[in-house]
């Protein structure tokens, strides 16, 4: 783990238990002899605000490597994978699926990708005809299948 | 004798037409799945589950165990022809392997990995036949005191086995178990951490945590990461492994494989573990240690015995226990709940039909699998040259329907991009994601045995150092953390996992 991931691992740790606290505030805590819903839940709040607070010192205390690579999230391919998640749970009730398969398939055009577009076609369209054969005829899913 | 009653018994079962098919089809499935590079055998079960949801439970559970032995192969398949580790257990393979690969001994190599898996497989086949048993009839002297404390060794041994920093990965647990409270508390009937949100009243589902965590945001990660691929090149024309290759290959297979069948039953251990260990004990134990990395068979041959052993070893504690040793057979317990059974130690004697025909069926899987891979190794290279553009949808559908299939409703799509956008942000952190998984299916149930043990001692915690079963494992659980907590002991640990990079 390079310093700078220690830190934002740290403060993560310490924003969900704090989270999982505000979240539980209402929760019965209870005994130990006599828990309510709260206590399990408390312990581990206040065990990931621990594990955090562990972190930022480690990261406090630790140098930095000459090499350390600087964090950096890949946007395009993040976007584009929950778009696409997004679109599917979107469109097949109002689509169905091999239209819905279809429109996923081609959204990969946008990947950054090398790709060519008649074979990228081809694939929507076998894609689409495939995963409604094998879903909802063969596996007999509950899928819905035209649309509206 | 009983064990030999027994596995006539699953013989019987797995022998019928119906459920020899089923094995082929989990093989062939698994493997399929599994050599498309960046998915594991997590992933992989995850997405093939809806196959098997139609199937009766004594079909289905041998479907998935068969796709589970066809992840496994196939990871290591991809691992050897394009330098790609499926997921971290064939990292190990791909050290040699890729490099007989590059001599032009790929065929070689693939076959090794196969025959040594077999080997071992039948070997790990007969453990669990004895094993888990013995093990079952240990566990009703358990009380919750002893359920506790082993679950909690079982938590933190897998964050010790595992590569990356103790300390977060402790936390990944602690976030996993969270995750694992929110619905409705089996105890009371009360509902908590639900935000109003009707969907999750009976809780998060597993398989969408692990769909997100491991399939979506390992997509993610893969098309960031462009640089890594490579195309399998040549043909693959000598599959059989010479005289001399059997010579060295053997000795190591059965080390392996042992290894494997020991690491494996340990909670956290599994197949991970069991080809790390196989590896740095090969290296120690040759000759020429100098050749390792550059195209040793023994290199592949005792990994691969290994992790298949460990992979099915690890099937022990979990139908044995109900306690999943591992994040895939956390899922493998999920996919059993799914169809009613509930894996623990009235799981062998209530449905003996049930359990001794998977135990068989692992055995005709390992065979099938030798059958299947070493003609077909052709579709495989063929399968690993699609462009990544084609295939990644392709994967996504596979997971969003097999998520939507669960319940049947959109929802859990849309919370399966959440997680898969949270795993990526895990893993840009430095914070391994299986660690949570484990803790997610394992949080409930140790909040319960922990809720009746402080019932019976009546709020006094020296309960789990009075009794003597339970006082040994928080020993244990105990001793493995000082260890880590030693430094010499942290830089060996450092050192073991280095050879993945």
């Amino acid at each position: 783990m390079g310093t700078q991931q220690q830190y934002l691992s740290g403060l993560f740790f310490i924003a969900f238990g704090a989270l999982a606290v505000w979240a539980g505030r209402d929760l019965t805590i209870g005994t130990a002899a006599d828990m309510g819903i709260g206590y399990t839940p408390r312990a581990l709040a206040i065990g990931c605000v621990a594990v955090g607070c562990l972190l930022l010192v480690q990261a406090f205390f630790s140098s930095p490597a000459d090499d350390e690579v600087r964090l950096s999230i890949a946007w395009r391919p993040l976007l584009l994978v929950t778009i696409m998640v997004i679109g599917f749970a979107f469109l097949l009730p109002r689509l169905g699926l091999p239209l819905t398969v279809a429109l996923m398939t081609g959204a990969a055009a946008f990947s950054g990708e090398k790709f060519h577009w008649p074979a990228l076609g081809a694939i929507a369209a076998g894609m689409a005809v495939l995963s409604t054969l094998l879903f909802s005829t063969a596996l007999n899913l509950q899928i819905p299948v035209w649309p509206f | 004798m009983d064990l030999f009653s027994n596995l006539a018994l699953g013989f019987s079962v797995a022998l019928t037409l119906k459920n020899l098919f089923y094995c082929f089809a989990g093989a062939l499935f698994g493997t399929l799945i599994g050599v498309l590079p960046g998915i594991g055998p997590l992933a992989t079960i995850a997405m093939l589950l809806p196959i098997t949801f139609h199937l009766e439970p004594t079909g289905a559970l041998i479907m998935l165990a068969g796709i589970f032995y066809g992840a496994q192969y196939g990871g290591s398949t991809t691992a050897i022809l394009v330098n790609l580790p499926g997921e971290s257990s064939s990292v190990v393979t791909a050290l040699d392997g890729y490099q007989m690969a590059r001599q032009g001994r790929a065929g070689v190599a693939l076959a090794t990995a196969a025959l040594a898996s077999f080997f071992a497989g039948c070997v790990a086949t007969i453990v669990i036949a004895i094993a888990a048993p013995a093990l079952s009839r240990m566990a009703l002297l358990f009380g919750p005191p002893e359920f506790t404390a082993l679950m909690v060794m079982g938590l933190i041994a897998a964050v010790v086995l595992a590569s990356g920093s103790i300390v977060a990965s402790i936390g990944m647990v602690m976030v996993g178990m969270l995750l694992g409270l929110i619905g409705t508390d089996v105890t009371t009937g009360e509902q908590r951490f639900v935000f109003g949100i009707r969907q999750i009243y009976d809780g998060i589902d597993f398989v969408v945590v692990a769909m997100g965590l491991f399939g979506v945001a390992e997509i993610i990660a893969n098309l960031a990461d462009r640089h890594t691929r490579e195309l399998p090149s040549g043909k693959i024309t000598r599959l059989m492994p010479t005289k001399e290759d059997v010579i060295q290959a053997a000795p190591a297979t059965v080390r392996g494989t042992l290894l494997g069948s020991i690491l494996g039953v340990l909670p956290g251990g599994g197949a991970l573990v069991s080809s790390f260990a196989s590896y740095s004990l090969e290296k120690r134990l040759a000759k020429d240690p100098s050749r390792f990395g550059k195209g040793a068979i023994e290199g592949v041959a005792g990994p691969e015995a290994a992790n298949n052993a460990g992979a099915q070893a690890s099937f022990i504690p979990m139908l044995a226990l109900g306690i999943p040793p591992n994040a895939v057979m956390a899922l493998m317990i999920a996919a059993m709940t799914i169809h009613g059974i509930t894996p623990g130690p009235k799981f062998l004697t209530d449905q003996p039909t049930l359990f001794w025909g998977m135990v068989v069926s692992m055995w005709i899987g390992n065979m099938i699998l030798v059958i299947l891979n070493l003609p077909l190794v052709g579709i495989w290279v063929k399968l690993l040259k699609i462009p990544y553009a084609y295939l990644f949808p392709a994967i996504l559908v596979f997971c969003c329907v097999g998520v939507y299939s669960i319940n049947y409703r959109v929802f859990d799509v849309f919370l399966m991009a959440g997680f898969g956008v949270f795993g990526y942000f895990l893993r840009r952190i430095g914070c391994e994601p299986a660690p949570m998984v484990l803790g997610f299916i394992l949080g409930p149930m140790v909040e319960e045995q922990f809720r009746r043990t402080l019932l019976l001692s009546d709020g006094d915690f020296s309960i789990f150092l009075t009794r003597p079963l339970s006082a040994a494992l928080i020993g244990v659980t105990v001793a493995l953390l000082l260890m880590m907590a030693l430094p010499s002991l942290r830089k060996g640990r450092e050192e073991a996992f280095r050879e993945q990079d």
